[in-house]
Order: C-alpha cells, then structure tokens, then sequence
C-alpha cells in the first residue's frame, strides 16, 4: 500500500493515465458484449454520432455509394476515411482495437485537460486573478476528473464519434492556452467540421487565445505582477502600458477567423475529394439543424419537435437554433476578464442544448468543469482518485443548489434507461416516461450551468471587493 | 393539319378493312383446377389486342378507352397493375399460376414503363399523373404512392413487351406498393367495366365481389404492353398493344358454397357430422369428425352464385380455337355439363386431365358441375420452384431485424433475385446483411446488390440482391434495422397497430439447362412469360413502431419550453446584472411610495392606538423605526450613481 502510494506520488500523471486506460480496455475484455450494448443506448449514440450508423456509412463508402445519399449516415466524411483504415470492428480483434483507438482518444482529451489547468488560464488572466487561485484543482486531478467519470468511460465504450469532436475541442483549447493561435484554429475547425456546433466557441476560443498572448506579451516585459491583489488604478496604468505590445484585437478576431474559416474550408475540400458529390454538406451540417430524425436521445429537442405542429416546426427550429447562438457572445462580453470560463460555459451550453444531445459530451463538459474548479468554494477538494469523479468535488462545492442539481442527475442517470425500458420494451410505460427524464437531466445540467456561471461572476466581483466574500448579495 | 387527317383517313380504313393478323382482337378464359383440401383454384384471362396506330389515333374498340387515354396522357408504354388479397399456400397448393407472373403483393402494387424524354422530373411528374388517374379509375388510394413508395429496380422486373427502336433505353421503369391498402369490391367493378362485355356476359359474369373477397387468396391483374414483330427490318407487321386482365382466385369450396340464405358460419349440427370411430377417445359425448374423403362436389353456380350468362365472343373470325373453360381434374372425374360443348378433348397428349371447353352462342346460362366422387386420384402439383418467408426478428420497438427463409426444393441450383421496397421510417444496416445456410451458417456470396437508402420523408429504400440458392438446400437472409420515431402528425388514427412493410418480390431466374425441363414440369399455367423466370412473393409485415403520448403537444411544449426558458432566463439574469452587498440594494421608486403609505398607515394606526395605551406606543415606534430606515435608503438611492464610487474608495482604501 505504501509503496503503490509512493509509486503515485513520484509518478501521478503517469499511475492515472495508465490506470484510465487499463479501466477501459479491461472493461472492453471482460464484458465483451459490452461496447455493442453501448453502441446501441440512444443515451450515448444518436443519429449523429452513432458508431453503428458510421459503420453503415463506412460499408456504402466502400461500395462506391456516395454514404450522405440516404437518412442513416451523417458524420464526417474524414471519419470514412480513417474508419477504413481500422479492421471491421464486429470482429473481436477489430472491437479491441477500435476500443483502444477510442481510448488514446480519451488520454489525449486527458492530456489537454491537464495542460490547460497547468498552463494557469483559469485562475490569471490579462484582466483578472481570482482569489481563489490558492484553491485551484491540480493538472491531475482534473485529468484523473475526465478519465474516471462515468459518463466518458461509457462514452469510449459505446464508441461514438462525438468523442473526436471532445478531444479536438480540448486540443483547440490547450493549444489556446499555449498561445498557439494557428492550431488552436485548427482543431477548433476540426472539431466544427466533426459536428458542427463547436463552431459556437469559436468567439470564446478566440478571446482565450487573444488573452493568452496579451499575458506573453506582458510577460515578456520587466514589469511583473504581484498577482494576489489587483491594485486598481495601478492596474489601469499597466494595462495603458502594456497595451502597446499587445496585438491589436480587431485584426486578431480576423485573423482568426479567418485561418478557421481557411482551415476549415480546406477540410470541406478535402472531403469533396473523396466523396462523389457534395450531398455530404447537407446531410452533416444541415441535420443538427432541420431535425429529421426524431429518435429519442438526452436533449430537448426530439420529443419537442415529434409534438411540434407541422405549422410551427420551422419557427421554433428556428427558435432553437438561435437560443443556442444567443449565448455565444453574451458569455465572452461578460467574461471579458475569464475566457476560460466563457469556454467552458459555451461547452455546456453545446452539451445541454444540443439537438442530438448525449451523454458522452455532457460528462465531458463536466469533468472539464474542473478546469474552473477554484470557483466551488468550499473547505477542501478530496484527490479524486480513490473517490471517483466530479461528483465528490461537486458535493463539496458551495454552489447554490448544488444538492438539488446533483440528486437530479443522479435520478435521471439510473432512472433514464429504466423508464426507456419500459416505454420501449415493456411498454408499460409510454414516450413520456422518458421525456420527462430527459427533462430532468437537461434541468440538473442547467443547474450547473447557472451556478458555474454564478461562481464565476461572483469570484470576478470579489476580486474587486474582497469585502463581499460569504456575505448575501443581490443583484442590480 | 387537316391535310393529315385526309392522308391519314383513306390509310386507317384500309387498315380497318384488310384482314390483317394485327386486327383488333378479344378473348376470355377461364381456369379452372381444384386444389387439395378441398379449395379451388378459378382464373379468369381476359384479353384483348389492338394496334398500335389505331391506339395513337385514338381508335379504341376492345381496348379500354379509359385506360388507353390515361395512359397515352402519361406517356405510359407498359403497365402493370396489382390487387392482391391473402397469401397463396404453396405448401399445400404447391407452384403459382402463370408462375406468378400475374399476381401481386398484397395490397396494390403498381409498376410502369413510363417515356423519359424530358429528363428525369417529367418522368415524376408522369408518374403522379399515372397514380392519380389510375386512383380515380379504379377507386383505391393509388394517389398514395408518392416519393416514398416509389422505387426503380433494376433487375427484378424486365419489360414484357417489345417496343419499338430502342427498347427500354427511352424508359424508366418505376414501381409502387401500396402493402395498407383494402381490396374490395369498389376496385373489381372499375375492373370488370374496362371489359368488352362489361361482367354481364361470358365468363366474367361469375366474377362476384361477395365470392371473389371471400376467397382465401385473389388476385387482379392488369397488364398493358406493346408488342412488335421481332424482326424490324418488315415494317409491314404492325405493332400491337395488349391488355391481358386476370382474376386468380383460391376458393374454399365449402364456405363458397354456403347457401345465400343462411351466410353465418355456424357448426354443423352434430347429426350431420361423421365421427371417427377409430379414435380411442370416441364415445358417446365425444366426437373426432372423419376427415373426409374423395373430392367434394361442386357447380360453378353454387361456388360463383351464379351461372355463366351467355357468351362474349367478339372476334369475327369465330373458327379458331379459342376455348372459354378449361378444367384440370383427372381424366376419372366425372364432369356434368349443362349446355357447354367438349370441344377438343386434349390437348396435350401427355396430359389427359385437361379437358377444355367452349361456350355456345344463344344459350343463355351454362353451368358447370362435378359432382361428389369418393375415390379420385388426387392430381400432384408440380412443386413452386422456391419457398419464402420473411419475419420481423428481435423484440422491442427500437429496433429488429429481418429474417427471410428461402428454401429450394429442387436438385439444381437457383439464381434469384430478391427485391425490398422499405419505408423510410424502417432504417436498415446494410453492413449487417447475411445470407448464409440456415444448417451450417457457412455464407453465400452475393452476386449483385442494387442498394437506394431511404432519405427521410422522400425516398423509401431500395434492396435488390442476387444470389444462388444451392440445391435442396435452405439459406436465410438477414440484417439488421431501426424503427424511426415519426412525427405525431405522421402517424396513422391506429398507431399502435403497425405499419405494413409491403411484399419482398422475389425472381427466380430461369436456368440456362434446366429451364427446359422445369417448365415442362409447370408448363400447365400457360402464360406468356416463359423467358423471364417466375415470380414469388412473400407475405407483406407488420412494423410496430414506438408511438409518443398523441394528446400532449401543449404539455410537452410548455414542458420543454419552460425548462429551456429557465436557464436562459437565470443565467442572462446573471450575465446583465451586477452584484452588490444586500446593504447596498438601492430602492426602487416603488419602494420610496411603499414606504410612505406605510408610514402613512403607521400615522393612522399610532393615532387610534395612542388612546389605546402603552402597547399602541410601543408599535407606533416600530413604525416609524421602520420608517426611518426606509428614509435612509431612499437618501442613499439620491446618492447613487453610487455603488461604483464607494467601491472603489473601499478598494483604494484596502491598499493604502
């Protein structure tokens, strides 16, 4: 024991990537009809992300049928092309190795994950240091947060492809972090071109990106920030001074929109290349969008719109598709100061309100949660590794609602399948056993949402009033 | 113009007077071949031919003008239409009629070769046209097969016809199912009245809508194609055009026969039953009913209700050897006729149990009876060429999975073609399509595979494989698929009955060796389509798909909508507004006229109770307390562009 306690201590990151990785190919080996039962749980694979329907569309590809001719396929057309590469996972070898190809996917999620926390985006910004920062989660506590939550671990297991779009949304942001625009562009365009709506963080990826080469440039001079307290009129003064080496923020949003816009055009291209015709375009893009297949899956949007009447469809598709817009911005006017924060509210925006909403992204947005951990005021975090994910550092946390929000997610997790068994296969129970399921994980996650956000604000405001720490505040 | 037509009338008159063999021409005959277990199988064959010029001039005579016109406006040249009803036996019955060339899955099913000069929407549009027309010819819902229905198979169907130039180049071919739609009455009296002798005479005047739906299987065909003389080069040799219509039935004797008076199935009363005394159960209270034995007598007057009236022949040249009846019961059967003329005892010298007959002019009703004989011979059925079923596999209205079982009887292998039309709303994986041996599960390797996915709400799918069944063996195919949660608008008032998957069509292909001899061995349904293999389809399937809660729209909108309108609301409530200490909540100006009628009430109220004593003191104190603390904010209210500065005293203050 203690020397297995002296093995983590030397080599943590080491003990707990290894450890992630063993915990999912074990699971793979030892139940092996697990990851197909996975595959096929509307919870994780919905039509856009189903490991089942890629290899439906991997099967037309490689018969010379264009794939996006038809309602089942629409997923990347790069993805056809790497799935090729990979043997035909019904058979057992095949299954090993996608399930190894899904995990490496998760350690480098991992890897980002720990290079963002270590790179200190979340607690000290250009504008800001939070005074929590004394409190801020370990590199590895939040990779060990994503490697052991339960939803990302079913999520490598059942395989879909919304695991791809996770890891380049985290590369684009470590990479941001790292004050490397260019990749940073890149894999933010991946990851668009993989499911679309990551093109929602476009803005707080480019704030980020623009606030991490603001800090270099600061750096870069003699001047040195004590970093505990900010001094508000000398901090104005530095900040005229150093505005003069910073880059200019018009020309950087265009410059960054446009090598996104580039890259991502290149990718579209590329597809083209190997695809017969651009039918891919509508069948990957537009589907989030107009909603065609209706088959029951975490989010809002699937028994919204099998009720919707026929008249409104199109404007409340409308509707929906702006909610989701309308936070973009808002978000990074807000959290000027924190755009790691803007990021990862943008992604749970993305992972509640998606149309094809599923677990896999969901747990991912909440292990990422740790990224800003620092803001669940409370005594203190326990290590996670004995006592498993997110949660226990949740509990901990002095959100508002927290208990509430957590003893709903825990009752939609358990209660979710069983209510879909029973609309679907007992049928003793109808569509809205499920629905109103569905409703409370949506709601449990907006819980979060809203307290992120409210932590996130409050830290800003204390930074400015130290006074107003634990007191009642209102709002004006 | 005019010119044309006085050029054109001079050379359609010779037409119409030369006795040409391309003269319009109309036959009828009717099949009649009792089946084991007492069911008889009747079909009827209609005929009639035109030529092609009299057709494009719009010269009809026993051609039916309804459908000729319908069919040059849609730019139709080969048509077939397929109301079916039951399922066909052939475990017991064994091979189809006409080789199942003529029948159709249950349901309607339509197919067309439709002229596709003007590209490819034109032939859409034609194709609406054609359904539209042919829905209100033949009153059922044929307008249905939109988009969805609609599917262009490549090798299972090949134009029976031989049009001109170019054949099948010019044309596309497209096929419709309708597997939900009823066939009834109300669909075989637009199809008798497309007749010469519109039902009332001939052999059609046995077709009864009461016997032809209570039969155990019926199917009505219509089929219109062009025929050409095969050498082009003799420009001479006029095209026709044939419509052949048939009515197959399989009738169960004894409930056909049921008199009209007393139509209510009921049990027989148990004097009139026979029972088997060989049972070891058999005794006084108990009774095993004898199975019958010999063939059951039967009369076409008391099968079809009715007598055949008259007699519809209408070609002039009356001395060929059309026949109108012809019976297929061993030579040992004894046949009462009652004014039918045997004509040419046999015709095949090998087979002596055809026998055929004719109707005579003038006489009026003809029957037909063979009366009950206990020992007949029972005539053997050459066996199908291939015997299919198909099942929805799997449990749970998620998903399932097709299994079709194909089983070859025969010594010799047999290529087939296997033909899918799929709704949209049924989802299949084509990755996990198998056909291997049912025994041994070794697979079979597919030859050719014509694949249309769905798209959603437009296109159904399209599945069109090829691959041999090895001798006497069984071979199952199989795959996977999702059902598809519809939107409520879409689902039927009986949702949770299902939806009809219509019919896999399945082509046996005819064999380069043993064709010869198969035929020989079917030969006795003589059809005009020897060349093309036989046809065979499956019964049509229930889908149960998953159904949402019908009467919830408004809840599930408000529902949904609130929860989303929750976290909008809370968090812009959180992104717009700023934070303060709760001290420091500047009052509204509601506040300031709150605080003074209550500081008004407290007056009054301190007024009455001051003459009440200490107590009314005591509380008008609290008042004005309260009072006070209301000035006070309000002066800090007057204060404030207010927080801002404060804080930053407050700030600077902690520094220094």
């Amino acid at each position: 024991m203690t020397s297995l306690r002296k093995v983590y201590d030397d080599h943590p990151k080491t003990v707990v990537f290894a450890s992630g990785a063993l915990i999912r190919i074990l699971a793979a080996l030892v139940f092996p009809r697990l990851p197909d039962l996975l595959t096929l749980r509307p919870e994780i694979s919905t039509p856009v992300n189903s490991f089942k329907r890629l290899q439906e569309g991997l099967f037309l590809h490689e018969r010379g049928l264009d794939p996006y001719d038809g309602g089942i396929f629409h997923q990347a057309p790069l993805l056809l092309s790497l799935f090729s590469l990979v043997p035909n996972p019904s058979s057992w070898i095949g299954r090993l190795i996608s399930i190894v190809l899904y995990t490496g996917l998760d350690l480098l999620s991992a890897d980002c994950l720990y290079s963002i926390a270590d790179s200190g985006a979340g607690y000290k910004t250009r504008l800001f240091t939070s005074p929590r920062s004394d409190r801020v989660w370990k590199p590895i506590s939040v990779a060990a947060a994503y490697l052991f939550n339960p939803y990302t671990l079913l999520a490598c297991l059942g395989r879909p492809t919304s695991v791809f779009t996770t890891t380049l949304i985290l590369l684009s942001i470590s990479h941001a972090c790292q004050r490397q625009t260019v990749t940073a562009a890149f894999a933010l365009a991946m990851a668009s071109y993989n499911s679309f709506h990551p093109i929602l963080l476009l803005p707080p990826v480019g704030l980020l990106c623009y606030d991490r080469l603001c800090i270099n440039s600061s750096n870069s001079q003699p001047f040195t920030t004590n970093g505990d307290t900010s001094f508000a009129p000398q901090n104005g003064i530095k900040i005229s001074t150093d505005q003069r080496n910073h880059p200019q923020p018009l020309p950087f949003a265009l410059k960054f929109t446009t090598t996104f816009t580039v890259f991502l055009t290149f990718l579209l291209l590329l597809s083209r290349l190997i695809l017969p015709s651009w039918n891919f375009l509508p069948a990957v893009y537009l589907t989030p969008l107009t909603l065609p297949d209706l088959t029951p899956n975490p989010g809002l949007w699937w028994y919204f719109f099998i009720e919707m009447f026929d008249a409104f469809r199109s404007f409340f598709l409308g509707v929906f598709a702006l909610h989701m817009l309308s936070y973009s911005v808002p978000f990074c006017l807000r959290f000027q100061k924190q755009p790691l924060v803007a990021v990862v509210l943008m992604m749970g925006v993305v992972a509640i309100f998606e149309p094809y909403a599923n677990a896999g992204t969901a747990g991912a947005w909440l292990s990422s949660l740790g990224l800003v951990g620092h803001l669940f005021e409370g005594e203190y975090h326990v290590l996670l590794i004995s006592y498993g994910p997110i949660n226990v550092a949740l509990v901990s946390s002095a959100y508002r609602y927290t208990f509430p929000a957590l003893a709903a997610l825990l009752y939609s997790t358990f209660l979710g399948p069983a209510f879909h068994h029973l609309w679907i296969y007992a049928g003793s129970g109808n569509a809205n056993f499920f629905y109103a399921i569905t409703l409370v994980w949506s709601l449990a996650l907006l819980i979060i949402l809203t307290d992120t956000v409210y932590s996130a604000l409050r830290d800003e405001w204390e930074a400015e009033r130290p006074e107003g720490k634990g007191k009642d505040v209102g709002q004006i | 113009m005019k010119l044309t037509h006085l050029l054109a009338l001079p050379a359609s008159l010779l037409a119409l007077l030369t006795p040409t063999l391309a003269g319009p021409e109309y036959n009828e005959h009717l099949h009649l071949l009792p089946l084991s277990n007492d069911y008889l199988y009747a079909g009827f064959n209609f005929t009639s031919t035109t030529s092609l010029s009299a057709y494009e001039s719009h010269h009809y005579r026993y051609f039916p003008r309804s459908l000729g016109q319908i069919l040059q406006y849609t730019h139709t040249s080969e048509l077939h239409l397929r109301f079916a009803l039951g399922r066909w036996d052939d475990e017991s019955w064994g091979a189809r009629p006409r080789d199942g060339g003529r029948e159709g899955g249950t349901g309607v099913e339509l197919w067309a070769w439709i002229d596709r000069d003007g590209g490819g929407e034109k032939v859409e549009e034609r194709w609406g046209d054609l359904v539209n027309s042919l829905s209100g010819l033949f009153c059922a819902s044929l307008n249905f097969i939109d988009g969805t229905k609609t599917v262009r198979p490549v090798l299972s169907f090949e134009s029976e016809g031989s049009s001109r130039g170019s054949d099948g180049v010019g044309q596309q071919l497209l096929h419709g199912t309708l597997p939900n739609e009823v066939v009834c009455t109300e669909n075989l009296t637009p199809f008798l009245k497309l007749l010469p002798c519109k039902g009332k005479a001939g052999i059609s005047s046995l077709l009864d809508g009461h016997k032809v739906f209570d039969a155990n299987w019926q199917t009505m065909s219509i089929d219109v194609r062009p025929i050409c003389p095969s050498s082009a080069t003799n420009t001479d040799d006029e095209c026709m055009l044939e419509i052949q219509q048939t009515v197959d039935v399989v009738l169960d004797i004894e409930r056909s026969m049921r008199p009209r008076d007393d139509p209510i199935p009921r049990p027989r009363p148990i004097e009139e039953i026979e029972c088997d005394e060989t049972k070891h159960y058999n005794g006084p209270d108990s009774c095993y009913p004898k199975r019958k034995e010999g063939a059951m007598g039967w009369s076409l007057s008391k099968i079809f209700g009715t007598p055949v009236l008259g007699s519809c022949h209408l070609a002039e040249d009356d001395a060929h050897e059309n026949v109108d009846i012809t019976l297929e019961v061993p030579s040992t059967r004894v046949v009462e006729t009652s004014a039918l003329q045997l004509s040419s005892p046999v015709v095949d010298a090998q087979n002596t149990d055809i026998r055929h007959f004719k109707l005579q002019e003038g006489i009026h009703r003809t029957d037909l009876t063979l009366p009950y004989q206990p020992n007949v011979a029972s005539t053997l059925r050459s066996q199908p060429p291939l015997y299919a079923t198909r099942q929805i596999t799997g449990h749970g209205q998620e998903r399932g999975g097709m299994h079709t079982l194909l089983h070859n009887p025969h010594p010799y292998p047999q290529t087939i073609i296997y033909l899918e039309t799929l709704p949209w709303f049924l989802r299949p994986y084509m990755h996990t399509l198998k056909i291997s041996h049912k025994s041994s599960s070794k697979t079979v390797e597919l030859e050719k595979m014509f694949y249309t996915p769905a798209i959603d709400r437009k296109r159904a799918t399209k599945l069109e494989v090829q691959f041999t069944v090895p001798a006497s063996t069984t071979l199952e195919l199989t795959y996977d698929f999702e059902k598809a949660v519809l939107r409520y608008t879409e689902y039927p008032p009986d949702a949770n009955r299902g939806f009809d998957i219509a019919a896999a069509v399945i082509r046996v292909l005819p064999q380069s060796q043993t064709a010869a001899q198969s035929q020989a061995q079917s030969g006795a349904a003589g059809s005009g389509c020897k060349g093309r293999g036989s046809y065979l389809r499956t019964t049509s399937l229930l889908l149960p798909l998953p159904t949402p809660d019908f009467s919830m729209p408004y809840n599930v909108i408000i529902l949904t909508s609130t929860v989303i309108a929750l976290g909008f609301g809370s968090i812009f409530n959180l992104v717009v507004r700023r934070f303060v200490l709760v001290g420091e909540v500047p009052r509204g100006p509601l506040h300031a006229v709150v605080a003074r009628v209550r500081e008004l009430v407290g007056k009054v109220r301190g007024g009455k109770m001051g003459k009440a004593g200490d107590v009314g003191g005591d509380l008008g104190g609290a008042d004005e307390d309260s009072g006070s603390g209301g000035k006070d904010t309000g002066v800090s209210t007057g204060k404030s562009g207010g927080i801002s500065d404060p804080v930053m005293g407050s700030g600077s203050d902690k520094v220094d």
